[in-house]
């Protein structure tokens, strides 16, 4: 279902963006907006605080498409993470790897406020994908055993909703934008939790091994939140 | 091109989710000896193994003593600690030490918000955080516990029994945390009428804490606990509005709203970041907050407005920073941060 979505705002985009390099001979119909978030880029330049705390928008890359003559459009937004973690706590070692997808799609309309002052106001569908692995291992001699622990534990949350969103955008140049946006999200998800692990204990006189499961821990919860992000989200956009 | 890079992209992801769910983790565990310490109250030593013990999160990963690292006063060198998943806990944690008061043992307010007022009943909150340490309920805790070779003699010796329950795991876990204790720093040399134990300038710096700027008077120093019992939460500006509501978010009254524990000073060099999400990473960061920093809000605190009801702006000079900053250092307890008792007993071979 999430791919069939991708794809159909794939394929749009790709669709659209054809459309308008064959007429823009002629006259323009669409305009195209690539918005990237520079949050993080404004903070390495200029800090003007000592805040510390890091800001997280899911949504790294927007896309949209607009009618000239209508203003009426399609947005897109996209946010992908990856981390690889790896740590010693004594006495266990753990490594996590984070992959964590968000995207949106939904329609739009764009106007001008004024001659350098856009809005864009429109409704989304959206969807996350959050997948954490984290494997652990440990090795505690007691004194007369050993006990060897690996344990495995996969975090999966998937999530669908919708909501409005809001953005402004000041015009730098014709073709350059920057602005900011704010949206009220529903969202449903479902996480579901496994975790396994196994533990080995070896008599360090006789070399007896006694395995056991420690633990297999399936949960599965589900949430729903309405989230309101005021506009600290800052967007570079490119117009085309 | 345009098809080429969008392909490439996708691409990229689908390795990277497919890189997550392989095998390819290169975790190598590397061996330790648990070392017991017989020459301390056995239930202080119980609660010491329960405190670094890795297996009481869901999946061994992590243990009270991971956020709570006793070379930095149990607190953490990060602004958020991360939990058995790695994933990011919603505050800073709290240095540890000096939480019992003594007349009531383990009463006070404790967290950032003071949600909670007994040890025995915090101590058990990180452990079944879902964020933390991920334990679904006490009842897997005991399981666990009851089923690690170490703890049958370790309970024996500390209750008389190899029976394992909650209450005695809390019961544990509050002594040790209880018993950590500073009273060894410069400062209380100083107090103790050692006039010889400050530097000038940390003199010089104590006095501009005690008298010119009032700073004491949130941050009671000469106090174990660091601040006034029954008034400990205070809203100091840091934000117009407060997405954790800190306080407030426990009491659900609005005049509550950006309130956050007064902490305690001691050890404060080695508490790096600072504030309840470790916005600052330094000292000068903290006392540039003070100095042109503070916003107005409802709640602000009295003692940090001017005549004119207005956010006050200290406008500490950089030389009086250089000395507040050397008497904050001599906060710093040598002996309770290399104290062999307070130490993790699971030791690298």
């Amino acid at each position: 279902m999430r791919s069939f979505f991708i794809t159909l705002a794939l394929s749009g985009v790709l669709v659209l963006s054809a459309h308008a390099q064959s007429d823009t001979a002629k006259s323009k119909c669409l305009n195209h907006y690539v918005g990237v978030q520079i949050n993080q880029f404004l903070k390495q330049i200029i800090n003007l605080n000592a805040n510390q705390v890091p800001f997280t928008y899911p949504y790294l890359v927007t896309y949209s498409v607009n009618s000239v003559k209508y203003g009426c459009g399609l947005n897109v937004g996209f946010g992908y993470n990856y981390q690889r973690l790896l740590d010693k706590n004594t006495p266990a070692n753990h490594e996590t790897k984070i992959n964590d997808l968000f995207y949106r799609a939904g329609i739009g309309k764009r106007c001008m406020l004024s001659k350098r002052f856009t809005a864009n106001v429109g409704v989304d569908y959206l969807g996350e994908y959050k997948m954490n692995k984290t494997v652990t291992s440990s090795v505690v001699d007691i004194g007369n055993q050993t006990d060897s622990s690996t344990t495995s534990s996969v975090t999966k949350e998937t999530g669908n909703g919708f909501g409005v969103q809001a953005s402004v955008y000041f015009h730098i140049s014709e073709r350059v934008l920057i602005g900011t946006e704010s949206t009220f999200y529903f969202m449903k998800s479902n996480l579901k939790q496994n975790v396994i692990a196994t533990e080995l204990f070896t008599d360090d006189f006789t070399g007896e091994i006694t395995s056991r499961s420690l633990s297999a821990t399936n949960t599965e919860t589900e949430k729903s939140d309405f989230t309101i992000t005021v506009p600290v989200a800052v967007f570079l956009v490119i117009k085309f | 091109m345009k098809t080429k890079l969008v392909f490439l992209a996708v691409a990229a992801v689908i390795f990277n989710f497919s890189s997550c769910t392989d095998d390819s983790f290169v975790v190598k565990p590397s061996p330790v000896n648990l070392n017991i310490d017989n020459s301390q109250t056995p239930i202080v030593e119980l609660g010491r193994v329960l405190f670094y013990d890795t297996h009481l999160s869901v999946n061994n990963a992590i243990s009270c003593g991971s956020c709570h690292k006793q070379t930095l006063a149990f607190s953490d060198n990060t602004a958020l600690s991360r939990g058995f998943e790695n994933m990011l806990t919603s505050r800073n944690a709290p240095p540890i030490q000096n939480l019992n008061n003594g007349f009531f043992f383990g009463s006070s307010e404790l967290f950032w918000d003071g949600r909670e007022f007994f040890l025995q009943s915090m101590v058990l909150k990180p452990i079944l955080n879902h964020v933390e340490m991920g334990m679904s309920d006490m009842d897997d805790v005991v399981e666990r516990v009851r089923n690690l070779p170490y703890y049958g003699d370790l309970f024996e010796k500390a209750y008389g029994s190899p029976e394992v329950t909650a209450d005695l795991i809390a019961g544990a876990l509050a002594d040790f945390t209880g018993s950590i204790f500073s009273s060894s720093t410069r400062f209380d040399q100083y107090m103790s009428g050692n006039q010889s134990a400050l530097t000038a300038i940390e003199i010089k710096g104590k006095n501009l804490f005690f008298d010119k700027y009032n700073c004491n008077s949130c941050h009671q120093t000469q106090e174990s606990n660091g601040y006034q019992m029954g008034g400990g939460f205070v809203n100091i500006g840091l934000d117009v509005n407060y997405q954790d509501k800190g306080r407030g978010g426990f009491t659900h009254n609005e005049s509550d709203d950006g309130k956050f524990k007064i902490p305690n000073l001691r050890n404060i060099a080695l508490t790096a970041p600072y504030m309840h999400d470790g916005r600052f990473a330094t000292l000068d960061a903290v006392l540039e907050h003070y100095s042109h920093g503070i916003v107005n809000h409802p709640n602000l605190d009295p003692r940090l407005r001017g005549t004119d009801g207005q956010a006050l702006k200290l406008n500490i000079s950089d030389e009086e920073k250089t000395a507040i900053i050397a008497f904050l250092n001599s906060l710093t307890d040598f002996t309770m941060i290399t104290n062999p008792q307070y130490s993790n007993p699971f030791q690298v071979h």
